[in-house]
């Protein structure tokens, strides 16, 4: 008998993954822009997408296990768009790039975490629970 | 319950997990960055180690003090001599020098409380003021002399009312005075609209001030500042202070009326000192009773205002001359109609990723500075080229006239005393020594110094190769001559210097482009600056004065200070020896036909105006878009890795009795023996991360190199203090400084700017500001400098020419052999910038510059030239732009055929900080011979990563060219290193061992934590849900 598919759980991990999509169009207008950020949004949205499947065809454990992996993927992403910004972070903390619009990239950062966050959540409660 | 439990331990798996990522990622960024982290917390992540088995003290390049003390004191002096000689009378009336008993002084203009002493980033001129370190306003200096000062007119200056007015900006998160330009770090920035003159309105100056002004001398100061990353505008400046003015070079409203005051209430005497390195406009004071005098300081950094006072209080003859032109309208230079923003039309340029859709086409070519204006002169007297024609006179005016042109020449400088030249002879000699004799004799009445400026016109043909009427050739000044007194000058010169570039001469091995010496008349002469050089030139040729305009009435016209010299034959070959047209890709009208008007001799009335919108073509596009070298399998491979027990030490040279003679030869064998050593990991590591440090290479006993700014000295926010490079490790070496040396965080950078230093014409003195520099690199041991700037001034609304000596490149060329050779000979390795055409900071990322092949060898080249030929220079820092769309860190054409084939250069070279990885990438830098990469992995491309990432190493791997390239690189770089004083405490038994400092512990150990936990709650997370599943 499978597990049943826990509602909030569910929902978290529908918007992390809608977020992940979102905030890899949102890295595009980015400064300093990193390939591999876009493939682990992709593969956290493609994890999202698949827990979310697997939450309702298969139920039981996998799934959540599936989230926590969406959640370090998601968490990757943001790691690895950082590096090529820090420079310019620390050029414009001191009041060196006054120009320099970070915007593109805070907006992104922000979406990221949200994603990050979201799926943390879902890492806690589990979208499939037991009936 | 179980199921929460189950779900709580998946939860905090997951975060601690996360966190862990996180911190793999913060430790990746971290050791980037190891080498600035370093530097800040003053820690080390490596410490030299010593067996034991050597007896030698490893002191290679030994310092002439025995304190730090001395070395402080030797600077300040120095920086007051160069001062001394590097200010410029322009004018003077008698009412200098002032008399400290006589004159009471009152100084005028808000910004003399904080004048501007350098620029900001590479010159940053700077003091330890917690420390006690001080510097010395003109004020302070003058009350130094014992002048009375009225207190009243700088209370007024310090008072609240004030404060407003002042010119200051935040850099760094701190409040600079006396800067208003700002560093701008992102390659591309509009129009600057703002700029602060920093000048009181008239209405705010005090009874009380004006009244103490009365009855004493006006010191009227005039200040302009410059800086890194940040360029005048022309038209677009406002002052956000209520202050008006049509250009920021020219006086402003309340500067006018500022100076009408202190005309108004002084007593007589009005003494301008000019506070800037760019040419401010002068001209309505040089024509103006009411001024007596004129003085040009420069920013003439921490202590050189004493050299200033020095001057006004006649305690020193003033002997300085200017390295720039001054003209009357600052944009009527032929490099003003294409200086700023000029951007690509073509849409799919991305400017944030390519870094390239700006450009700016040199249309000037070798019209640059003086070299127009008195070429243009020389062609409006004797009536050729349309030279009297109204295009680009000053004014609109419907004629073109040089004394409505220029204020002051370059090379122009008066003194309190006169001085008689004879010119006795010159030899000029093709392929052999040239030299010019010249007898000073001091006519006046006071001791002083005195400058011969020898100068050569080559011989012109209308529509021929374009040749400036008059260049200098060189230079030499007499030692202090007392009145009546005379010395014998010789100023040699090197004809390769007379010659000329022609791109289209062919030589006899067929190959076009050539150093050309044309049958005919060579003119040399003598003068206080060009314009009296191309009179004496003139008038001999014409046999007359007539229709010579002077500058001032100071002005010698005499023929005899001019000399024919007959050539009968053309010469295309004794200096193009492996010669050939390389920088034909910069040129705009070879890429694209027509594109631009360039300025000629033939008819003046051609170039003035923009080279606007330009449309690159798909080759120039695939430049643009930074098509990179792709790594291919090619070769069998090189040795890395040998292990053959060579350590760099071993190439390392020792006479009998055990004194340092540099290193074996670049042809010896061994250093391809020591190369084989090195792993390729560890090459490419270091090729990636040149520059703020070179990274060590363990394998062959190389410790960590230090290289940091600039060109006036170490700058602090790298080096803050003289203690911060040693290691308790270190202790023994004679010239180490511990924290506990009073003199400890004293901070380096406080030599006057270029401008100052090329006003001297002072040879020795320039060589021994170059020694004191490498005092400073023995005592905080740091062993590269990224100076001199040798950039030419093409244009004064570049704020960044305070880094570079003159808008001339035989003055440049002079004085880079000068500091260079002071350098070195203490073991710092000099390392000029920006290779090559550095020529404006507004986007100075990835400008594409456009210039003709002779405009670039003429005048930018030849600057850098003398130092990288001579290897007195033992690095070079190429430059941020592109040479046409080609970047110039990786222009093969520049950096290895005309660098190093022609020219024979050994040292190594190196990028500028990689603002751009994409453009300024690795592969393409290493390929060209570009060097080493300023920086780190901070600036990995997106596009191809990181050099040292599995994957390029791989790839590397089976790249036997690549790997050729690199090993070239090495053994450039080590060679400079073992002839420098990175080697000073190394010996044959020393071994460079790796070492934690506190922080790297403290990441690792957060990484080792949040790592063991994730781990152990994954592990429990599966217990549980194994144990779930059995239950279930």
């Amino acid at each position: 008998m499978k597990d049943k598919v826990s509602i909030v759980g569910f929902a978290l991990v529908c918007a992390s993954t809608v977020l992940s999509i979102v905030a890899a169009i949102l890295y595009n207008f980015a400064l300093l822009k990193n390939g591999t950020t876009y493939v682990l949004l992709v593969i956290a949205a493609v994890l999202g997408a698949a827990a979310l499947a697997l939450a309702l065809k298969l139920g039981k454990e996998i799934p959540n296990i599936v989230v926590v992996v969406h959640t370090l993927v998601a968490m990757a992403a943001l790691g690895v768009s950082i590096a090529p910004m820090v420079n310019e972070i620390a050029l414009v903390y001191a009041g060196l790039n006054p120009q320099s619009n970070l915007t593109g990239y805070i907006v992104f950062a922000v979406f990221a975490c949200v994603t990050w966050i979201l799926g943390l959540v879902a890492s806690f409660t589990g979208v499939t629970k037991k009936q | 319950m179980k199921s929460r439990k189950l779900g709580l331990k998946r939860g905090l798996a997951a975060l601690l997990a996360s966190i862990f990522v996180l911190l793999l990622f913060g430790t990746s960024i971290a050791e980037a960055n190891a080498g600035k982290i370093n530097s800040f917390l003053g820690t080390s992540s490596y410490t030299i180690q010593k067996t034991g088995e050597s007896t030698g003290d490893g002191i290679y390049f030994e310092s002439e003090f025995k304190t730090l003390k001395e070395v402080i004191d030797a600077k300040e002096a120095l920086a007051r001599e160069i001062s001394d000689e590097g200010t410029v009378l322009f004018k003077n009336n008698g009412a200098l020098p002032l008399s400290k008993t006589g004159d009471k002084v009152t100084f005028w203009g808000l910004n003399v409380i904080a004048p501007t002493f350098g620029g900001l980033i590479g010159s940053t001129t700077s003091v330890n003021y917690e420390a006690g370190q001080q510097t010395i306003t003109l004020v302070d200096a003058m009350r130094e002399l014992g002048f009375s000062v009225n207190e009243e007119m700088l209370a007024l200056y310090n008072s609240d009312a004030a404060k407003p007015f002042y010119r200051k900006a935040a850099f760094f998160g701190q409040e600079v005075p006396g800067h208003s330009l700002i560093p701008v770090f992102w390659p591309m920035f509009e129009t600057a609209d703002s700029y602060i003159i920093g000048e009181l309105p008239a209405n705010l100056y005090t009874d009380a001030a004006l009244n103490a002004a009365k009855d004493t001398a006006a010191i009227v100061f005039l200040s302009r500042d410059s800086s890194e990353a940040s360029d005048y505008a022309v038209s677009t400046m406002k002052d956000p202070n209520g202050d008006n003015f049509e250009r920021p070079m020219g006086l402003s409203d309340y500067e006018k009326a500022m100076i009408d005051l202190a005309k108004a209430n002084s007593n007589g005497k009005v003494i301008v000192v000019v506070n800037a390195d760019v040419t401010m406009e002068l001209e309505d004071l040089k024509q103006d009773d009411g001024i007596s005098a004129i003085v040009w300081a420069g920013l003439p950094g921490a202590y050189g205002f004493r050299g200033v006072a020095d001057v006004l209080a006649g305690e020193v003859n003033p002997s300085g001359h200017i390295s720039d032109t001054y003209a009357v309208d600052s944009t009527s230079a032929p490099a003003m109609q294409n200086f700023g923003l000029f951007f690509y039309t073509n849409e799919d340029i991305d400017p944030a990723n390519d870094k390239g859709n700006w450009y700016i086409v040199e249309s000037e070519g070798i019209y640059v500075g003086y070299k127009y204006y008195e070429t243009r002169y020389e062609d409006a007297v004797l009536g050729q080229g349309n030279a009297t024609t109204g295009a680009g006179a000053t004014g609109g005016r419907a004629y073109w006239n040089y004394a409505e042109e220029v204020t002051y020449p370059f090379g122009y400088g008066l003194s309190y005393t006169t001085f008689d030249q004879e010119f006795q002879s010159v030899d000029f000699n093709i392929g052999g020594e040239s030299k010019a004799v010249v007898k000073v004799t001091n006519t006046g009445s006071s001791a002083g110094k005195d400058v011969v400026q020898l100068y050569v016109q080559s011989p012109y043909t209308a529509g021929g190769l374009e040749k400036s009427a008059i260049q200098l050739i060189g230079f030499a000044k007499t030692g202090v001559l007392e009145p009546g007194a005379s010395e014998t000058v010789t100023v040699e010169f090197d004809a390769k210097y007379v010659a000329s570039y022609d791109e289209n001469a062919v030589k006899a091995d067929g190959t076009a482009g050539a150093w050309v010496l044309d049958a005919g008349d060579y003119y040399f002469a003598i003068g206080n600056g060009a314009h009296e050089a191309i009179n004496n030139v003139i008038a001999l040729k014409q046999g007359n004065t007539d229709s010579l305009e002077k500058t001032a009435d100071t002005d010698v016209i005499d023929m005899n200070r001019a000399k024919k010299v007959s050539v009968a034959n053309k010469d295309i070959e004794t200096y193009s020896v492996g010669v050939q047209n390389e920088l034909q890709d910069g040129d705009i009208n070879k890429l694209l036909p027509g594109t631009a008007e360039y300025f000629t001799r033939a008819d003046w009335s051609k170039g003035w105006h923009g080279t606007w919108g330009v449309t690159a073509n798909d080759a120039m596009l695939k430049n643009l878009h930074n098509q990179v070298y792709e790594l291919t399998e090619n070769g069998s491979g090189l040795t890395w890795g040998a292990n053959n027990g060579l350590r760099l030490i071993d190439l390392v040279q020792f006479d009998e009795n055990g004194n340092y003679q540099g290193a074996v030869a670049l042809d010896d064998p061994l250093w391809d023996m020591l190369i084989e050593n090195i792993t390729l990991e560890e090459a490419v590591n270091f090729m990636e991360r040149s520059g703020d440090n070179f990274d060590p290479i363990n394998s062959i006993g190389l410790h960590a190199v230090t290289a940091y700014d600039g060109p006036v000295g170490f700058v602090s926010d790298q080096v803050p203090g003289y203690a911060v490079n040693w290691s308790e490790s270190e202790k023994d070496e004679p010239t180490y400084v511990g924290a506990d040396n009073p003199y400890a965080m004293w901070q380096m950078p406080t030599f006057p700017t270029e401008p100052v230093v090329a006003a001297t014409f002072n040879v020795e003195l320039v060589e021994r500001e170059g020694e004191l520099m490498g005092e400073d690199s023995l005592w905080s041991n740091a062993c590269s400098i990224f100076g001199p700037g040798l950039n030419n001034h093409r244009a004064t609304y570049n704020s960044r020419n305070h880094e570079y000596y003159s808008e001339d490149s035989m003055l440049t060329n002079i004085l880079g052999v000068a500091v260079c050779k002071g350098g070195k000979s203490k073991g710092l390795m000099m390392e000029p910038k920006h290779f090559a055409l550095n020529h404006q900071e507004a986007n100075r990322s990835g400008t594409s510059t456009f210039i003709t092949e002779q405009g670039a060898r003429e005048n930018e080249l030849r600057g850098f030239q003398g130092c990288l030929e001579g290897n007195y220079a033992q690095g070079v820092m190429t430059a941020f732009n592109r040479l046409g769309t080609v970047y110039a860190g990786a222009h093969r054409g520049l950096l290895t055929e005309i660098l190093r084939n022609e020219w024979g250069y050994t040292g190594y070279v190196i990028t500028d900080m990689i603002n751009g990885p994409e453009y300024m990438n690795w592969r393409d830098v290493t390929l060209a011979g570009g060097g080493g990469c300023l920086t780190s992995t901070a600036y990995e491309s997106s596009v191809i990563g990181s050099a040292t990432s599995a994957d390029n190493l791989k790839k590397i791997q089976k790249d036997t060219a690549f790997q050729e390239e690199l090993k070239q690189m090495l053994k450039y770089d080590l060679y400079t290193f073992a002839n420098s004083n990175t080697m000073n405490g190394i010996t044959s038994d020393t071994r460079i061992v790796r070492t934690f400092p506190w922080w790297e512990i403290t990441v690792i150990a957060a990484d080792v934590v949040f790592g063991v936990a994730a781990v152990a709650l994954c592990a429990l997370y599966v217990v549980d849900l194994c144990k779930k599943q059995k239950e279930n």
